[in-house]
């Protein structure tokens, strides 16, 4: 990592030490994502033109990781990376403060009323915080082909919803919602496409963080931990388990970080590279989280512990995004396209 | 991770070149064929055109390149299948030790011939027993006027009738139970040298790729020594990093996928919503310990050891090796043939039995762990 990278990452996970764990009983942390935000994080990769950080994708991926990696409750991916990113593709005006996109299948229809402006039907689903954001970036489809509309929450049916940790991931139905014409605005089907792509990029770079945190919390227990007047760090069984997990942890972050590189450098693998980790993630957290349970015993199963707010976030953030059936299924539509290069050409790309 | 224009446009060289010569007939694509095809022609053909040796200096009969010159190269032999085995383990891992370890005579005398893919070797490690725990070897090696008199027996010693040399590793003072690895050395044996017999060990499918190397008052002449008469372990342990993160640790069985979905491309065999599934599946965990192995390979041309990153390699891509064979196996219409049968068939077959083999060579995936764990600090 570069040293500016590392400088970022460590300026937010100096935020994060301060201020994380807030308080559990809130259902997201104000006071942490206002310190974020005032730090200019949130907002970090939004040129600095329109208000912006002027960051990189790479700057603001590690932002993301170490939010992951504390275990952050609140919208920093879908602000930094995917809210903002969209309205700006869109040519609309970048709107400021709290904001988040759907991470569900959407099914958002958009007819163009008699003022110019448009009215939605549908319910965009799975809006991490939607109950608490200013503004929610959406896809709408419409006669004329996909539409980015940036909504108001606040004018919509909110309908809460929360997942396996418990962090707000709300269903908003839009029914009936006007929307003014500066607030929509057509897109080409290959943005819709690269949000889909950035959208598993930041589950992936979520969970990335997060699986790191697994492993060195496993790694400590083993070492605290003693059974039969020994730490279960000496133990054989126990070594061979963590060394499992050491190596799923390789393999999740080998991939989100082949997936952020080749994004970020606009590389012709860059589709199956976020592909690739998206679908493998699933495989790897089913195996990581089942080894670091199984390592930390009862305790790592209760609200006492912290190893739960790790393992319950990876359970959710892998289903976001697209599953990793999904996935696998569109990776095989390009290896067997019939006039398609290679399997072999295709996975190294040149 | 971008690779260089000059390195991208020489892998575009070497599959054209591994086309033509499969379209001509020259070889067969099979999976595992690093282990089991030894075909000394095609072996001097990538001498020839400076496949072999790339990253050895240029004094030495090597083209001076970057390894990841090399990488490239050896990913698409593998993807290829090519039959490979002659001069594998010689380019892979003993002439890198000997351009390493030995002095001026035997770098001139042993590396040019690997690089013009003409002069091959065995790993003279592993003993009828000393598998895991290498360091009880009991070959014994006794100080003689001039050299060395050599005496004990190697197993499991892959391609040693089609070699020339074997690196041996030899005691030569005795057990130190305080200093286990202490008193080892290498040597260098010419396998034609008198006192030496090679003994076939059939595979289960009754191929033959492993030997028994007998050495039987075998005099090894004192400028065979490689390094330092007692920095064995150390000189071969060294080079495990390079024996682990290869792409032949992850590719093996990649030409049974090829060959698969080229079967499901050619709608010779229906695509269903399964087979979908396990290509996807396949192709992203493909993908990633790609990654992997070219990360390594990179860590090693900047000088660094990423020993515990090559043990997380090998042990994720020799898993990942039986999984392919195993996915694709449950998915095909029709089982494996060890005979008859069509190519695919005849390929699974290949594959599956090789299976047991690729979490074992080259380390165990126990022995493996207990790296990561180490690296870990857990002991």
């Amino acid at each position: 990592m570069s040293d500016n990278l590392r400088e970022i990452a460590d300026a937010t996970e100096r935020i994060l030490v301060d201020l994380l764990p807030g308080d559990e009983a809130e259902s997201w942390d104000t006071h942490t994502w206002t310190a974020l935000a005032e730090a200019g994080l949130a907002h970090i990769a939004v040129t600095e033109s329109a208000g912006g950080g002027g960051g990189s994708l790479r700057e603001a991926a590690e932002v993301v990781r170490v939010a992951g990696a504390f275990a952050l409750r609140a919208p920093l991916a879908e602000t930094s990376l995917l809210a903002t990113w969209l309205s700006g593709a869109a040519g609309l005006a970048i709107p400021t403060g709290t904001l988040s996109v759907a991470t569900g299948p959407d099914d958002i229809r958009a007819t163009r009323g008699t003022t110019g402006g448009w009215t939605l039907d549908g319910t965009a689903r799975r809006v991490p915080y939607g109950r608490f954001a200013a503004a929610v970036v959406l896809v709408a489809v419409t006669e004329q082909g996909p539409l980015a509309v940036i909504a108001d929450p606040a004018a919509a049916k909110v309908a809460e919803v929360e997942n396996l940790a418990g962090d707000s991931v709300d269903d908003i139905d839009v029914s009936g919602l006007t929307v003014d014409p500066d607030r929509a605005a057509a897109i080409a089907d290959d943005i819709v496409q690269e949000l889909g792509v950035r959208l598993a990029l930041t589950r992936l770079l979520l969970c990335s963080g997060a699986a790191s945190q697994v492993l060195s919390m496993t790694v400590r227990y083993t070492g605290e931990r003693e059974q039969f007047g020994r730490p279960i760090a000496r133990f054989q069984a126990v070594q061979q388990l963590v060394a499992e997990l050491a190596g799923e942890v390789a393999a999740l972050q080998i991939g989100v970080d082949a997936a952020l590189l080749a994004l970020a450098s606009g590389s012709s693998l860059a589709w199956l590279a976020v592909a690739s980790a998206k679908t493998d993630a699933e495989r790897s957290i089913a195996r990581l989280t089942t080894i670091a349970h199984q390592v930390h015993g009862a305790m790592g199963a209760t609200q006492e512990h912290a190893l739960h707010r790790f393992t319950t976030r990876l359970w959710s953030w892998r289903e976001e995004g697209g599953s990793a059936t999904r996935w696998a299924d569109a990776i095989a539509g390009r290896m067997l396209a019939p006039q398609a290069a290679s399997l072999w050409e295709q996975v190294v790309g040149d | 991770m971008q690779l260089p224009e000059t390195t991208r446009a020489l892998r575009r060289q070497v599959r054209a070149f591994l086309r033509d010569e499969i379209v001509n007939g020259a070889f067969e694509s099979r999976a595992d064929n690093w282990l089991g095809g030894v075909d000394p022609d095609l072996s001097r053909a990538l001498g020839e055109r400076g496949w072999l040796g790339m990253s050895y200096p240029p004094e030495y009969g090597g083209g001076g390149a970057s390894a990841l010159d090399r990488f490239v190269v050896t990913e698409e032999l593998l993807a290829a299948g090519a039959p490979v085995a002659a001069h594998w383990i010689a380019e892979r891992q003993m002439a890198p030790s000997i351009l390493r370890w030995g002095n001026e005579e035997q770098k001139q005398r042993y590396v040019p011939g690997v690089a013009r893919g003409e002069s091959y070797f065995a790993i003279g490690m592993s003993e009828p027993d000393s598998g895991s725990d290498l360091a009880s070897v009991r070959t014994r090696a006794e100080p003689v006027d001039g050299g060395w008199r050599v005496n004990g027996t190697k197993v499991w010693t892959s391609n040693a009738h089609a070699a020339h040399y074997m690196m041996a590793l030899v005691r030569t003072a005795d057990r130190d139970p305080q200093a286990r690895h202490a008193g080892l050395s290498q040597l260098i044996i010419d396998l034609h040298a008198e006192g030496v017999t090679v003994r076939p060990i059939v595979s289960l499918d009754g191929a033959h790729h492993f030997n028994e190397v007998v050495l039987d008052d075998v005099f090894v002449a004192d400028a065979d020594l490689l390094g330092t008469a007692g920095e064995g372990w150390k000189q071969c342990t060294s080079e495990l990093a390079l024996e682990r993160s290869g792409p032949e640790r992850v590719l093996s069985t990649l030409p049974l996928l090829s060959a698969w979905v080229e079967v499901l491309r050619a709608g010779e065999i229906e695509v269903d919503a399964l087979s979908r599934q396990v290509l996807g599946a396949l192709v992203a965990r493909l993908f990633i310990l790609r990654q992997m192995s070219l990360a390594v390979a990179a860590e090693l041309v900047a000088g660094e050891s990423p020993d515990v990153e090559a043990a997380l390699v090998k042990e994720l891509g020799t898993r990942f090796e039986g999984e392919l064979v195993e996915a694709v196996r449950r998915v095909m219409p029709y089982g494996a043939a060890l005979r008859g049968g069509t190519p695919l068939s005849s390929m699974l077959a290949t594959a599956v039995l090789h299976t047991p083999g690729f979490t074992l060579r080259g380390g165990t995936n126990e022995v493996l762990r207990g790296v990561v764990a180490r690296g870990l600090g857990m002991r």
